[in-house]
């Protein structure tokens, strides 16, 4: 026995130090954003003298300068329309590739498939040509459905998963009992599916929340930019010279919402993703 | 069973008009960069110039080009032959164990940093790889070493971007690993002790073939997530930098969309980029191809 314990204790001192090793990083953020500059400087572990004014300083200054009203109001908007049609499409699509017994079921989901495995980057420059053409260029529009078209392999990948592990017994009581198609899937399979629809909402969630790289290239209206884009620009307007605890301060005001996000569904998010990947 | 005729409009609506979105907007802009990378596209006039191979033959001359290739294949086998060995050995320790209570604790800890977005990471990394107040070389002191230009040196600045996606990366194939290894049924596990085999043993002819179809799950989702994560850690921590030392093909093509307007070369790079995946898959699934043993 005593070998075991000692194996135990191993493994806890591994699990220990690589734990401090995530933290410690998030903690220097955290902390930096209580700083002013020279307590920065003045080494990271230094304690700030007056934590509370520097806090009250560096967040007022942080969500005045990269005008993170306005990019939380964008991301809010462009974040929950993209969710509510990422989840409509996929559950659909899903739904049918894992229940209706389609004919051409394989070739459908390996089209889905090539999309998790193209790189969205490859359309680029076909998306910017096509948004100016339809005129969707500087809107949050083409923002909208872009990351919708992009996020649905994701989505469909986790949900067609969750859809093949519902019991058939429960869609044939409802067909007996006289009810349509639609209505199975609305009122029997969508209710049970909730699990599935949370965790690919929130995985899509944090990709749009921290999405950028189709914003710098389709929007140039400073009104219609997303927090994300607004936290960049600290990064590269200020170049070294940078205030680090007015942006570790935006930081904070950024992933704020994934922190809450993460401690309410933990289980979900983590649980989630394993679902449909590991047969059993 | 016979589909009656409102069965089948179901089925056509519920395929056809999520795929009729995703093939509109996603499929056919991809293929369509095939056409793009034959132009000379610069961003503005829609006048376009059919130049043939002339932006492949240019990137075929281009040392950066190479690079941000060598680059690719530097992160993904970095990662695979880093943070996968050890988030499996980090599973089995977690699961086999019984001791070990608050494995869940560790589970949903290490998972954190993959919700938080690659853009906040870089910039906390980035304090961290100071050379002069930056952790890495506080601790580094302590047992006596020079401290390391993280960033600054263009022979250290990939094992940085490595180091940061390994960090990032491990509690997410723990989470895959951990599922995996806690589905194999504990009785195959006993008639292996009766026989005699070993610990070592039994995670080799046992626990790895019964999650051999995770691995390969988990090594082909790295072919895609490689590309993204690659793109938002080096856009943000190094910008390429220094000397497009750390430049890998995503960020490559994005630069030059954005800072030179290069779009027909940006779409030939973005072309060689779809077959560098593709081929990655197709080979990932054919090496790793072996009899799935059913429980």
């Amino acid at each position: 026995m005593k070998k075991i314990s000692f194996g135990t204790m191993v493994i806890r001192f591994f699990m220990v130090l690589w734990s401090l090793i995530i933290i410690v990083p998030f903690a220097q953020l955290f902390l930096t954003s209580i700083k002013n500059n020279e307590e920065f400087y003045a080494g990271l572990w230094t304690l700030p003298t007056r934590p509370i004014q520097n806090a009250i300083e560096n967040f007022s200054s942080a969500w005045r300068d990269a005008n993170m009203g306005v990019g939380i109001f964008n991301a809010v908007i462009i974040c929950g329309l993209s969710l509510i049609l990422t989840l409509t499409l996929s559950s659909m699509v899903s739904y049918a590739i894992a229940r209706r017994h389609l004919r051409h079921e394989n070739k459908l989901s390996n089209l889905y498939l090539i999309g998790l495995l193209v790189p969205a980057m490859v359309g680029l420059t076909p998306m910017f040509i096509m948004a100016r053409f339809i005129g969707l260029f500087n809107t949050r529009t083409i923002l909208v459905l872009l990351y919708t078209a992009t996020q649905i392999p994701f989505s469909v990948f986790l949900m067609t998963a969750f859809f093949r592990s519902i019991p058939h017994e429960l869609e044939e009581a409802s067909y007996i009992d006289g009810a349509s198609p639609w209505r199975t899937f609305t009122s029997i399979i969508l209710p049970l599916a909730r699990p599935a629809i949370v965790t690919a909402g929130i995985f899509a969630f944090l990709d749009f929340w921290s999405e950028y790289m189709y914003g710098l290239m389709f929007l140039t209206d400073k009104n219609k930019v997303t927090v994300a884009m607004s936290i960049l620009q600290f990064k590269t307007g200020n170049g070294v010279r940078m205030n680090w605890g007015v942006t570790s301060a935006a930081c904070v005001i950024f992933i704020a919402p994934i922190l809450l996000l993460y401690c309410l569904f933990q289980k979900k998010i983590v649980g989630g993703l394993t679902v449909g990947s590991v047969k059993g | 069973m016979k589909k009656g005729r409102s069965e089948k409009l179901f089925d056509g609506v519920m395929t056809g008009v999520p795929t009729a979105f995703f093939v509109l907007l996603y499929l056919l802009p991809c293929v369509a960069g095939l056409f793009f990378s034959m132009t000379d596209f610069g961003g503005y006039s829609l006048n376009l110039e059919f130049v043939g191979l002339r932006n492949y033959k240019r990137l075929l001359q281009d040392p950066v080009f190479f690079k941000s290739i060598l680059n690719y294949f530097k992160l993904y086998l970095g990662v695979a032959l880093i943070c996968f060995p050890l988030s499996y050995i980090a599973a089995l320790a977690l699961t086999k164990n019984n001791r070990i209570k608050e494995r869940n604790f560790y589970r949903i800890l290490f998972f954190f940093p993959n919700t938080v977005p690659t853009l906040i990471l870089a910039i906390m990394w980035m304090t961290m790889y100071n050379p002069s107040f930056g952790v890495l070389n506080q601790v580094l002191g302590w047992f006596g070493i020079e401290p390391v230009q993280w960033l600054g040196s263009t022979k250290v600045v990939m094992i940085s971007v490595i180091i940061l996606v390994v960090w990032r990366m491990f509690g997410f194939y723990l989470v895959y690993f951990m599922a995996g290894v806690s589905n194999i049924p504990p009785d195959i596990y006993d008639s292996a002790k009766i026989d005699g085999a070993s610990e070592f043993m039994q995670t080799i002819k046992i626990t790895i073939p019964l999650t051999w179809d995770i691995i390969k799950t988990c090594l082909l989702f790295f072919v895609m997530t490689c590309m993204n994560v690659g793109f938002g850690t080096v856009y943000v921590l190094t910008q390429g930098g220094p000397d497009n030392a750390s430049q890998i093909i995503s960020s490559y093509l994005y630069l030059n969309i954005t800072k030179y307007l290069e779009y027909g070369l940006s779409s030939a790079i973005g072309v060689v980029m779809m077959v560098i995946t593709l081929t990655m898959s197709l080979l990932i699934l054919k090496v790793m191809k072996r009899e799935t043993y059913e429980m």
